[in-house]
């Protein structure tokens, strides 16, 4: 971590190892920015990017699923059926959750909308590039979308859902949309940003996300390491922690299961490891993770009760650094290997991955 | 009673500016580890926490 921070990979940031039980092990290094000295913490708030899809969107969606208020395989337009257009008839729930529906992967909502209403009407508005299920294209879109569903379904802001559903049970106090200015201090500040002209700090760093007043089911979530290890625990607990069922566990296994047939590396919302993407080398095949753009990883493991979390500000001052997707892979591949009995710096063909977790 | 109900208060505090006092992280206990055989000083040894 610290040798990261010397390479200019981020100014601070904080890795949290646990299993379904507790805490294993945590680090931290750097500091928030350059002018705050402070070193980041468990408690330390950080704008998750698009680790809102996971823990927000795709929990709130898992929620309705679970509940069978939403079919997965249903039609988009069951639940939104004004949102109409060429190809659109056939895009289904499952489809948005696989980034598979056509939807581009983004638009400059920010600089085309004047305001939040509009924001959305843009989204609404745009058209498939490609045939529905063809060709996985990640999709801001796509996920803003589902939001929409979900907001539709659940008769309450989607946004409105998860905190009540899932991070109220789970006591994640810290985790939301708009933090307030009152925890201005615990938050790491983002990017420089030349398009609104300040350093971020409490606002969300996607400018889609921001257009859209700040609540967006793409991005806008800001949360601790503390709270997200409740998270990540519930999860290695197939849907419960200390005592409360929050989500169900067959609903949870079809959801961080990678279906038949995918067209890419993922589960539904949820990435799977690919052998090359952040989860690096020695995850099992049960394993389910996500990133963000400002610098966050979380992956769960399962079948070898850990998960690993990573949470910067790599893009403070500027989103140019790209190091971060070697630390990644690297504080992910040293945490597994000393699970999996391997000699430090073990590389992955003297020390195979699945030696220890297979016989699980 | 009027200094602990100050130190409880207290303690329930922070600085300005970083709201109130999240709960502990609750850390799996070393024979749990060494349980699943797990070497938790090697855990935070390694180079990754350095």
């Amino acid at each position: 971590m610290q040798q990261a921070v010397r390479d200019g990979a981020f100014p601070g940031g904080v890795a949290l190892v646990g299993s379904r039980s507790g805490i294993l092990a945590r680090s931290a290094a750097g500091q928030l920015d350059a002018a705050d000295p402070p070193v980041p913490d468990v408690n330390t708030l950080w704008d998750l990017a698009s680790l809102t899809k996971v823990v927000g969107l795709t929990s709130g969606v898992l929620r309705l699923v679970q509940d069978g208020r939403l079919d997965l395989d249903a039609p988009v337009q069951r639940y939104l059926p004004t949102w109409t257009g060429p190809g659109k008839s056939v895009v289904t729930v499952r489809h948005l959750l696989t980034h598979s529906s056509g939807l581009p992967s983004w638009r400059p909502l920010y600089k085309e909308a004047t305001t939040p209403a509009q924001a959305r009407a843009l989204v609404l508005a745009t058209p498939l590039d490609t045939a529905p299920g063809v060709r996985m294209v990640y999709s801001d879109l796509g996920a803003i979308l589902l939001g929409e569903i979900v907001t539709r379904v659940a008769g309450v802001p989607f946004n409105e859902l998860v905190t009540r559903d899932v991070f109220a049970p789970l006591a994640m106090r810290e985790t939301t949309w708009l933090p307030s200015p009152s925890k201005r201090a615990r938050i790491a500040p983002t990017e420089v940003d030349p398009w609104r002209q300040r350093h971020l700090r409490g606002e969300v760093h996607d400018e889609n996300a921001f257009a859209l007043g700040g609540i967006a089911a793409h991005a806008g979530l800001f949360s601790s390491a503390a709270d997200l290890s409740r998270l990540a625990r519930m999860y290695l607990q197939y849907g419960q922690l200390d005592g409360a069922r929050v989500l169900d566990s067959v609903t949870i296994a079809r959801f961080t299961s990678r279906p038949d047939g995918s067209l890419s590396h993922r589960a539904l919302g949820w990435e799977k490891p690919s052998g090359s993407n952040s989860a690096g080398h020695r995850m099992s095949a049960e394993a389910f993770g996500h990133t963000g753009f400002t610098g966050t990883s979380l992956w769960i493991d399962p079948a070898q009760d850990v998960f690993v979390m990573l949470l910067t500000n790599r893009v403070n001052p500027t989103r140019e650094s790209r190091r971060i997707g070697q630390v990644r892979i690297a504080v992910a591949d040293a945490v597994l290997g000393l699970l999996q009995g391997c000699a430090e710096n073990a590389p992955i063909l003297e020390c195979p991955a699945s030696r220890r977790y297979i016989t699980k | 009673m009027a200094c602990v109900a100050a130190v409880a208060a207290l303690s329930a505090c922070r600085l300005p500016g970083q709201g109130p006092t999240p709960a502990p992280l609750p850390s799996v206990r070393a024979e749990e580890a060494s349980a699943r055989g797990i070497d938790l000083v090697e855990l935070q040894r390694r180079p990754w926490t350095s």
